[in-house]
């Protein structure tokens, strides 16, 4: 099952086909590393939010 | 994975290759990442939440080890992440919202006020609302609070489990996350000199705070690509 509904019947030259896959699998090493840099940032917010509390309150003391 | 048969020695047997994250031993490493997230996400318990998910984490590599084809990683903390990050963001503004009069929210944002941003010290709690005096912050904040943040962490949890719903939503509310940046870093500018004049650290603080909520701009290529393989995901 496809999200995009069916595939398109386009008929596509053996050489052209392998270059889209190329291209394809290019773009989605980069998205990938693209992905890395996103997770890496998650966690920094992810730490951010952990530690907060801890922080605020050895730094001020409880309001 | 070697097997004894009867009639041969022995014979090499194929590792399973379909990806089960409804396997009982992944479901088990499933729920220490997930509660670990939700801990990291609730602010109070953020430091046991850490230590959860890297149980998690060592309990699926160990899976991994034993030759059972586990999540991709990059799906894994992607969820699990943006599931903390929902959460911390979501009960954050939750307790603005709600809870502005209790010790954790004064304390809280006495000191996220003091340190990064001075909309949640200079005239706190001082509307009819409560909270953040700051209009453009207490819209954002309600908007987030009741639509975003609950879309997203329910999109983050059928992610986290590779659900097809979960992969279009996580799209969705990427999208949705974009535009409320845009419209927060906008409304903090408006009111620059009351919201980083007074603060410990300035401007450099807020930013260097704030500039990770950048990922939605990053996640959502990945998240496209993903798309362009829906037999790795499930309805």
């Amino acid at each position: 099952m496809s999200f995009d509904g069916p595939a398109r019947n386009v008929q596509m030259s053996e050489e052209d086909a392998r270059a889209e896959a190329e291209a394809g699998r290019k773009i989605d090493i980069c998205n990938a590393i693209l992905g890395k840099i996103a997770v890496a940032c998650l966690m920094v917010i992810s730490l951010q939010g952990a530690l907060l509390l801890p922080i605020t309150v050895i730094k001020y003391g409880w309001a | 994975v070697t097997a004894v048969r009867p009639h041969e020695a022995q014979a090499e047997v194929e590792p399973a290759i379909e990806l089960d994250v409804d396997n009982p031993a992944h479901k088990a490493a499933d729920r220490w990442l997930l509660g670990g997230a939700l801990a990291s996400g609730s602010f109070i318990l953020g430091p046991a939440g850490i230590v959860m998910m890297l149980v998690g984490w060592l309990k699926l590599r160990k899976l991994q080890s034993t030759g059972l084809r586990v999540r991709p990683w990059l799906v894994t903390w992607m969820g699990l992440f943006c599931l903390c990050d929902a959460g911390i963001n979501m009960i954050g503004w939750s307790v603005d919202m709600l809870l502005h009069d209790t010790v954790i929210g004064q304390t809280v944002f006495g000191g996220f006020g003091r340190l990064v941003d001075g909309g949640y010290y200079m005239g706190y709690n001082s509307t009819s609302l409560g909270g953040t005096s700051f209009d453009g912050e207490k819209i954002l904040e309600i908007a987030s609070v009741t639509v975003l943040f609950p879309l997203r962490i329910a999109a983050s949890w059928a992610f986290f489990r590779m659900k097809r719903w979960g992969l279009q939503m996580m799209i969705t509310t990427s999208w949705m996350y974009l535009f409320l940046w845009t419209a927060y870093l906008i409304d903090k500018g408006l009111h620059f000199p009351e919201r980083f004049g007074s603060t410990e650290f300035g401007v450099f603080g807020f930013w260097a705070f704030n500039i990770f909520y950048w990922t939605p701009f990053l996640m959502l290529p990945y998240l496209y690509s993903l798309k362009r393989k829906p037999e790795d995901w499930v309805d």
